[in-house]
């Protein structure tokens, strides 16, 4: 699970650095691969983004409001800055706290970067779980295709 | 593909098919029969409640013309013209009468060329009012006049049309009043026309047409007249002229076994109607009478054959029925009707009236642009502003409501449907179902229902699609908030 995240999220290394990869792939100043926290940043991101899809297309949505468009926009923009916050904290916890080896070189705008292509992975994700919800969803069908 | 032929004799003639047309329309099934076939009987053109029948028809069959056959919605059932039957299109509902247009009842016998003699016997049989009276209002209640004129039924064109396409296992069903001119005249000269249909060298379709199975209803007195000293109309007169034609239909009508089935139908509660002889149009309320006559055509179409059996053009077994409802109310709803009656319409008339609410409060407001518009075929701006929709359905409906209304305000009273209510008061004395873990019935739940059923079918043009998708969301609405008529 950890090198399926790691293989999505470092498609934009270039954001937030080499240095912060390794460290969030798990590796210590031995090079030793630990746990790290592309796993449990991934799945937080799929988890909550399934969840919040999930409740808008069979929950949220029902007849009597032509402003579903909206909510959709709005849920998608709440997620990106909820997981824009996860990635960028549990980064910026582990740089606060000693916890990334010395070796690498990391400051705060890694961790901020690294919560932007979070949120930007969150985005993507979203979208991506809509068009498939979207056909078995009974109102949500033309979200987020206005018609 | 059977037929039924309906024969509407006068003016009552017409406001029963005009019932039996928004029944229909509702959905109410009339089994084994693919078409119906209603041929309307007065000399009285002008008639307001004529021409608004005629209107009703030709709605129903444009609105079925885009639904095609096979729904199992409303508008099921197929209403044909007689020449539609040999495949032209169009054609008339009405029995086309020769020399009674501007004519005065004395120039159709050619009274001045008679002899003396003829002319005495003619001075006997009918008054100088009779001979004076102008065929354009029709027979102003003279049942007289209506026998001879109506004698020319048998050499028509119409007859002959609807003698050829008899075919066996049709059947034929004549609606008439007891108490007037048009009706107690015509339906005993259209029955022995029928049932000696093998002495009229025009014809094919003979024996089967001798020995059709025939039903008819007789409609005795529902309405009043206000009295007036110059009117040819006395209200003073039904019962006599009803006891008159009782005793001749009890010689040459059910005495002789012509008819197969023969309802009779009548109220004493009546209302007062303003003395029309018929030069101001009559135009009458649509009353719960009319309703029950369509029920009893329904009723004959749903008899097996096995009752309706005929040997030599007589009734093996005849049988006659009435009509009658739970409670001697002055208004009455569904919870007022047999058991059986409300099984068979009540759920229905529910449903086309929700959707004639949706239609009024909703689809074009709030209700614009629910998803189940937008899949295809689209239910968009083109098809609200289509012919289908904006002319003939929003009209049809206009004259639903306006029946529903007129039989809510008679006497005595029909209102089962609350018109102008919201949607959880639309059936009168039965509010809809609520419960903690019930939402709220409202026209987003019925979206909600268009929505689901969009989703799993697929539809050939946007008139079927809105016309099904109403249908099971009104059904599904239903038995979900109203269990008395839960399916």
């Amino acid at each position: 699970m950890k090198d399926f995240f790691a293989a999505i999220y470092e498609i934009f290394i270039a954001i937030y650095g080499n240095d912060l990869a390794s460290h969030l792939y798990g590796y210590d100043c031995e090079n030793i691969p630990g746990d790290g926290l592309y796993g449990k940043v991934g799945l937080l991101l799929f988890i909550f983004t399934l969840i919040l899809v999930l409740a808008y297309y069979f929950k949220f949505v029902h007849p009597g409001n032509n402003k579903w468009h909206q909510l959709w926009l709005r849920l998608l923009l709440l997620n990106a800055i909820i997981h824009f916050l996860i990635g960028f904290g549990l980064a910026y916890k582990d740089l606060v706290a000693n916890a990334i080896c010395q070796n690498f070189i990391v400051n705060v705008d890694n961790t901020v970067f690294f919560g932007i292509v979070n949120a930007i992975c969150a985005i993507l994700l979203f979208f991506i779980f809509s068009n498939i919800f979207r056909w078995v969803s009974t109102h949500g069908r033309l979200t987020p295709y206005p018609k | 593909m059977k037929k039924l032929f309906i024969f509407g004799v006068g003016g009552t003639g017409s406001r029963v098919i005009k019932a039996l047309t928004f029944l229909l329309a509702s959905g109410v099934k009339i089994k084994e029969f693919s078409t119906i076939v209603p041929i309307i009987i007065d000399p009285h053109q002008a008639n307001e409640d004529l021409k608004r029948t005629i209107e009703i028809l030709r709605l129903y069959g444009k609105i079925r013309e885009q639904l095609g056959d096979n729904n199992n919605t409303f508008f099921d059932s197929k209403i044909s013209t007689l020449s539609s039957l040999k495949g032209s299109i169009g054609g008339s509902y009405t029995f086309e009468l020769e020399n009674v247009k501007g004519q005065k009842f004395k120039h159709f016998i050619d009274y001045d060329s008679l002899d003396d003699n003829n002319k005495a016997l003619a001075d006997l049989l009918f008054s100088k009012t009779n001979l004076e009276t102008d065929m354009d209002i029709g027979f102003v209640g003279n049942p007289n006049i209506g026998s001879i004129v109506l004698n020319q039924f048998k050499y028509s064109e119409e007859f002959k049309t609807f003698a050829n396409n008899f075919e066996e296992g049709d059947r034929i069903f004549i609606i008439s009043s007891i108490f007037g001119g048009t009706g107690a005249s015509g339906f005993p000269i259209i029955l022995k026309n029928i049932r000696t249909a093998d002495q009229n060298p025009n014809l094919e379709s003979k024996d089967f047409l001798k020995n059709a199975p025939i039903g008819a209803l007789t409609v005795l007195p529902y309405f009043n007249v206000e009295f007036d000293s110059e009117s040819a109309i006395q209200k003073s007169d039904w019962i006599q002229k009803t006891k008159s034609a009782l005793s001749y239909y009890e010689k040459n009508v059910t005495g002789n076994n012509s008819v197969n089935l023969m309802y009779y139908i009548g109220d004493k509660l009546s209302k007062t109607y303003k003395n029309d002889p018929g030069d101001g149009g009559q135009k009458n309320d649509a009353h719960f009478m009319e309703l029950v006559g369509a029920l009893s055509v329904i009723d004959f179409a749903n008899m097996p054959d096995s009752e309706l059996m005929c040997e030599n053009g007589k009734a093996v077994d005849p049988i006659a029925k009435e009509y009658g409802i739970k409670e001697n109310l002055e208004t009455i709803d569904f919870t007022h009707l047999g058991n059986k009656t409300e099984q068979d319409i009540a759920k229905y008339m529910i449903q086309f009236s929700m959707m004639m609410k949706h239609f009024e409060n909703h689809i074009q407001k709030a209700g614009k642009g629910e998803v189940y518009q937008h899949g295809a075929p689209a239910l968009d701006d083109a098809f609200f502003n289509d012919v289908f929709y904006r002319d003939h359905f929003a009209s049809f409906v206009n004259y639903y409501k306006s029946w529903l209304n007129e039989m809510a305000t008679n006497k005595r009273a029909f209102a089962p449907i609350n018109l102008d209510a919201p949607l959880r008061d639309t059936i009168a004395n039965i509010p809809a179902k609520k419960g903690l873990l019930l939402k709220k019935i409202s026209y987003h739940r019925l979206d909600h229902f268009l929505n689901t059923d969009e989703k799993t079918e697929n539809f050939e043009s946007a008139p079927k699609k809105f016309i099904n998708l109403m249908f099971s969301a009104t059904d599904k609405l239903i038995n979900e908030y109203f269990d008395r008529y839960k399916s």
